[in-house]
């Protein structure tokens, strides 16, 4: 059975941080910090947005273009390491405010920056499996950072939502394959009862990171016979602006294959969306027949890796609502103070 | 106050913008009605559609302790385009950007929390309409 | 209608940290009992008005308490609608009395709004609105009417300048006023100046929130004239609802409880506005005072605004308007405002004011309103035979 993308949708909150804002609170050198992380701004949630108002906003987006019933959707999963709560599921938060009744299976899924990715292996199954017709995978995240800390210049909010199908006439992209590398690495974790993570420097580079990728890249291409050269598109997880293109210089990936789904340097990194929302921000622009490598990352650690490709249904449907540009372009600055204010109101709140 | 039982019996109405409308008139009320005005008690769930124009609007400065954290916040009545008209909170906007008859759409946002160790609250804010995609 | 007035009395508004609501209620029970020269065995049933006593002194069941004020054991019932909980205090009791079953009624109203910090106030007051709907939303009762504000400038091309008049008028009158909360006069650039609470209304647009009790005594015709107290008499006393929500109204720029309580009061004293010497109207926001104007009949739609700003009811000029300097000078303690509003114009039909008296002054209109119009009750009094 072939499975794929029947409708996909991207949300970036509307508000950005400067990194020279960050440096400047924090009287850091700016042009170090951009030799080194290479993410120029990066996109916010204020007090009233959270994982779950950004994930039913691409959701809405990614039901815009798959054009199919609500009811027909018969699992959701949400992918997130913002989830609002430690226990109470996020997916079903989701799938009420979107309006679906209650004949669904839903839960949340976490495993860092991918979570999302994971949830959309699950979905593939499920459809794959026969168990259900219609399945959403969302990502979505609004990741936290403590003050100081250099994750701050990354640490972003963002969302993406996927539907998947198996009908041929509404398959705007096919999974082709797909397949994942776990392991148990220490580069990045956060306790239950912490707010922020912690991270161990540069550890989170070669042994965590880049290994995983290359491994879950070597493993995808040799396993079906295929070479870097043979894809459109490459999208790699983007802790910052510079992992990614280092990956891809490694791996003999162009900068043309990885420019179109390259975010981060100007929305930062939304953990469990970043990944997808390169997807998005390629699928926005592909032509039919081509070919997009995905392969995203989550600390404690794994990678999953996804060979996609693209039909003559996808032009039709990329300009139907809000695309990925549209949104890293729509944008308000705002103040290092506003930043931190906002994220204290969101959190503690009195009756 | 707001709780969290009241909070599920509106969800509905508050998640997904859901009126009712009468079975005889089909005149559309939000968030609910016991009599139409054409004198029916006949009325059905009815989602409405997240679009409309400003009617009027302000900005608030000072609140209530669920909302004193997030000062100044602008709300606006709005008429959808279905009819009923309806107050919300305004998202992502300095009162500079509105004006009376802006066409404005629906987006999910959380509107307050019980504390940190209660429910949170989701509802229905507007935006300016997006003007092209 | 003939319900006479026999006692008026109301403690001074302000911020009264020494006083909790039960001394206030007392001392404007009190009062009014040696105002009417009665004493307490003389009454014979009691309304209690007050709107937030349950949330900020965690206190209801206040018709056992004004009862227990006095030592007595008659029916006592506490009355609530709102900011308009006073004057629909007044209504009950007037029914009480047309019904034949009390010859004379004790009418009061209390309320202490300065024991908690505003925040809480602010949540309280936000229980008159459709609180599912609005106070979900974060609609503080000022932010509802700021709506209604914006509005009315669009459409009648008031000036925010304009609207300021209303505070600086009725600040005059509250400054002739020894009862008054507020007893400094204001300027225009006062208004603009002072911080905004709602765009566009500012603090000084707002009515405050001020501890206060008021208390009047009511009476058939007869015994009035037995013990000579028959000097002033209520002729009209009228009720309308309009939906909680703002947003379920067919106009947000008028007030139609207002239009038919007034209509309604005007044909039971049979009289027309223009008979109307003084008004005592719900200024709970500068707003407010106009659009009441307006539906009062006194004024055309769309030019009380104006006509406030030309002086046109400053005392003694072509129709006084809060003499007594309204809820936002004289207060706005929320049980007692209604109640205030008819010992004020007892006061002025029995020329008593002083400074601040309204000349010639024969028939007097009371106006109070609970929610956003949602409760209107209005009043007619007059000294003539």
């Amino acid at each position: 059975m072939t499975v794929g993308i029947i409708g996909y949708g991207a949300y970036i909150p509307k508000y950005r941080l400067k990194a020279e804002e960050i440096a400047q609170a924090w009287s850091q050198d700016y042009a170090k910090i951009m030799a080194s992380l290479g993410v120029h701004e990066k996109a916010v949630a204020l007090y009233d947005e959270d994982s779950i108002t950004i994930a039913v906003q691409a959701t809405q987006h990614a039901l815009a273009r798959a054009n199919v019933a609500l009811d027909l959707l018969g699992a959701l999963y949400m992918g997130s390491e913002s989830h609002p709560y430690a226990v109470k599921p996020s997916a079903t938060i989701v799938g009420t405010a979107l309006g679906c009744s209650r004949n669904y299976l839903a839960a949340d899924m976490e495993f860092a920056c991918k979570g999302a990715t994971a949830a959309l292996q699950a979905a593939y199954g499920l459809i794959a499996s026969n168990m259900v017709s219609y399945a959403l995978a969302i990502g979505a995240d609004v990741a936290q950072a403590a003050p100081g800390d250099m994750l701050e210049y990354s640490a972003a909010a963002g969302g993406a939502a996927f539907i998947l199908g198996n009908q041929q006439d509404q398959i705007l992209a096919v999974i082709e394959k797909t397949l994942s590398i776990s392991s148990d690495t220490p580069d990045f974790w956060r306790r239950s009862l912490q707010q922020y993570p912690e991270h161990l420097g540069r550890f989170t580079g070669e042994p965590a990171y880049f290994a995983h990728i290359y491994q879950a890249t070597e493993k995808i291409l040799s396993e079906n016979s295929l070479r870097a050269q043979d894809f459109d598109f490459v999208v790699f997880h983007q802790p910052n602006g510079k992992f990614p293109v280092q990956a891809a210089k490694k791996l003999g990936f162009s900068s043309n294959q990885i420019e179109p789904g390259l975010l981060c340097p100007y929305i930062g990194n939304s953990y469990s969306a970043t990944a997808l929302l390169g997807l998005t921000a390629v699928l926005d622009q592909a032509e039919p027949n081509q070919k997009i490598l995905l392969i995203s990352y989550g600390s404690g650690s794994g990678s999953d890796a996804f060979i996609i490709t693209t039909t003559n249904l996808l032009k039709k449907r990329q300009d139907v609502t809000r695309t990925t540009r549209a949104y890293v372009n729509h944008k308000e600055y705002v103040s290092y103070l506003r930043y931190r204010q906002m994220y204290a109101s969101r959190e503690g709140g009195k009756p | 106050m707001i709780n969290p039982i009241q909070h599920w019996r509106l969800t509905k109405n508050r998640y997904q913008l859901e009126g009712t409308q009468c079975m005889s008139c089909s005149k559309i009320y939000y968030p609910n009605m016991f009599l139409c005005t054409c004198g029916s008690r006949d009325f059905s769930p009815k989602k409405l559609i997240g679009k409309g124009k400003i009617v009027s609007f302000t900005e608030v400065f000072t609140s209530s302790r669920a909302f004193e954290n997030m000062v100044p916040y602008c709300l606006a009545l709005i008429e959808l385009e279905q009819g009923p008209i309806i107050l919300t909170q305004m998202a992502d906007v300095h009162i500079q950007e509105l004006f009376i008859g802006q066409p404005v759409r629906a987006v999910f946002r959380r509107y307050c929390t019980d504390g940190p160790d209660g429910l949170i609250y989701y509802g229905i804010k507007f935006v300016p309409d997006f003007i092209n995609y | 209608m003939n319900i006479a007035v026999i006692g008026a009395s109301c403690t001074p508004y302000g911020e009264w940290w020494d006083k909790s609501l039960r001394d206030l209620l007392a001392q404007a029970q009190l009062t009014a009992l040696d105002d009417a020269g009665l004493m307490p065995k003389d009454i014979q049933e009691i309304f209690v008005a007050n709107m937030c006593a349950g949330q900020l002194s965690t206190q209801v069941n206040l018709g056992a308490m004004a009862a227990d004020i006095l030592g007595i054991h008659v029916p006592s019932t506490r009355i609530e609608g709102a900011c308009a909980s006073g004057a629909l205090a007044v209504r009950a009791g007037i029914a009480a009395i047309e019904s034949g079953r009390a010859e004379v009624v004790m009418v009061s109203g209390v309320e202490k709004m300065t024991d908690v910090d505003h925040t809480r106030v602010t949540e309280s007051l936000m229980s008159a609105t459709d609180y599912e709907t609005e106070g979900f939303v974060g609609a503080t009762f000022p932010a509802l009417f700021a709506l209604v504000t914006r509005a009315y400038m669009h459409t009648y091309n008031l000036t925010r300048e304009q609207l300021a008049w209303v505070s600086v008028k009725n600040h005059k009158h509250g400054a002739l006023n020894p009862s008054a909360h507020f007893r400094k006069e204001i300027s225009v650039q006062d208004v603009l100046k002072s911080s905004m609470v709602a765009d566009p209304l500012t603090l000084l647009d707002c009515s405050p929130m001020s501890d206060g009790a008021a208390s009047i005594i009511l009476s058939t015709p007869d015994f009035a004239k037995k013990i000579n107290k028959h000097d002033v008499k209520i002729i009209a006393s009228t009720q309308a609802c309009d939906t909680l929500a703002l947003s379920h109204r067919e106009k947000i720029t008028q007030f139609y409880a207002t239009q038919y309580a007034g209509q309604q009061a005007y044909k039971q004293a049979g009289i027309t506005p223009r008979d109307v010497n003084l008004v005592e109207v719900h200024d709970a926001f500068s707003m407010a005072e106009i659009i009441a104007l307006e539906d009062l009949g006194f004024f055309d739609r769309g030019t009380a605004g104006h006509e406030i700003a030309q002086g046109k009811t400053n005392l003694n000029n072509t129709l006084t308007v809060n003499a007594s300097g309204g809820l936002k000078a004289k207060g706005h303690p929320i049980g007692a405002s209604g109640i205030g509003q008819i010992v004020e114009l007892v006061q002025q039909l029995r020329t008593q004011c002083g400074a601040r008296q309204v000349h010639n002054a024969k028939i007097g209109l009371a106006h109070s309103m609970g929610g956003l119009g949602a409760t209107v009750a209005v009043h007619i009094l007059t000294n003539k035979e």
